[in-house]
């Protein structure tokens, strides 16, 4: 067998078993048939990609608001001090 | 310039501030975040196997889910969130007083946890299984990896009440166990409105 039969040969059945792998992913059929299907498939893919930067987005606003809180409460008690000399 | 023997003022700094989250209190976000993905990949998961399903859901032959009386175990569950979250604010006025109403969010937590024991060995007798259907490979999936959140998030709660019984508790451990529970609380509605209707 030469080689160009044994490429040609190899093509043809890479191309033949090709469709049927493609069935083995678990996902690969969803969103192509039914609307509730579709429907579906979008909302979880919208949900699963907002989701994390949500979460990340709702730490940091969160995270910068208690530092400003934090700011806050230790520069009261300077202002609130009266101003006695402390030079020595 | 002072003597030698003179009195001096040495004004000390604080050299490390507060810090504006916990060590504690980052390390579960960090975690909580990573597994409030690992639940929403098995909701997203179920939710399209679900819409997928050609002969409905429940499958035919396949036992329906207690709705109604999770409902009742759902009401507890969100009572012992409020429950900690009660305990967590009376911690910063009185500590001693908070001890009562984090007992009862752990005895409301733990009652949600037996009560989900229950439900399940009904359900086996009932012929749902991990490998009977898809429908209950996803329940015994879903609820089962919020038991296991549920049973952790306890066993913190209750290593937090010892410590605060025995008066030597710090906020942060406190903040970082009550993050914990409040997650666990957080996502049973969903899971409950999405995989039990």
């Amino acid at each position: 067998m030469s080689c160009s039969t044994a490429t040609a040969l190899l093509v043809a059945s890479g191309l033949a078993i090709a469709p049927e792998l493609a069935h083995a992913c678990a996902v690969c059929g969803a969103g192509t048939g039914e609307d509730t299907s579709r429907v579906a498939y979008l909302i979880t893919s919208a949900v699963l990609s907002v989701l994390p930067v949500s979460l990340l987005g709702g730490f940091l606003l969160w995270v910068r608001a208690r530092s400003r809180r934090q700011a806050r409460l230790n520069a009261q008690p300077a202002h609130a001090a009266p101003a006695t000399p402390t030079s020595l | 310039m002072p003597s030698r023997h003179s009195p001096t003022l040495r004004v000390v700094t604080n050299p490390r501030p507060t810090p504006v989250v916990s060590n504690a209190v980052l390390g579960v976000l960090i975690f909580l975040f990573t597994e409030a993905m690992l639940f929403a990949g098995l909701i997203s998961a179920h939710t399209i196997a679900r819409a997928s399903s050609p002969l409905g859901w429940p499958p035919p032959g396949q036992p329906r889910l207690p709705f109604r009386e999770t409902a009742l175990n759902t009401a507890a569950l969100l009572v012992s969130g409020v429950a900690v979250f009660l305990a967590q604010r009376v911690f910063r006025r009185d500590r001693r007083r908070a001890l009562t109403p984090l007992a009862l969010g752990l005895g409301l937590g733990a009652f949600f946890v037996i009560f989900q024991g229950v439900e399940w060995v009904a359900l086996i007798r009932e012929g749902l299984t991990l490998t009977s259907s898809t429908h209950g490979a996803f329940f015994y999936l879903i609820v089962g990896v919020h038991a296991l959140h549920a049973i952790a998030a306890l066993i913190a709660l209750a290593w937090v009440t010892q410590r605060l019984r025995h008066g030597v508790l710090p906020p942060s451990a406190f903040a970082a166990a009550a993050l914990f529970w409040y997650f666990v609380v957080g996502v049973w509605p969903i899971i409950y409105l999405r995989v039990y209707t």
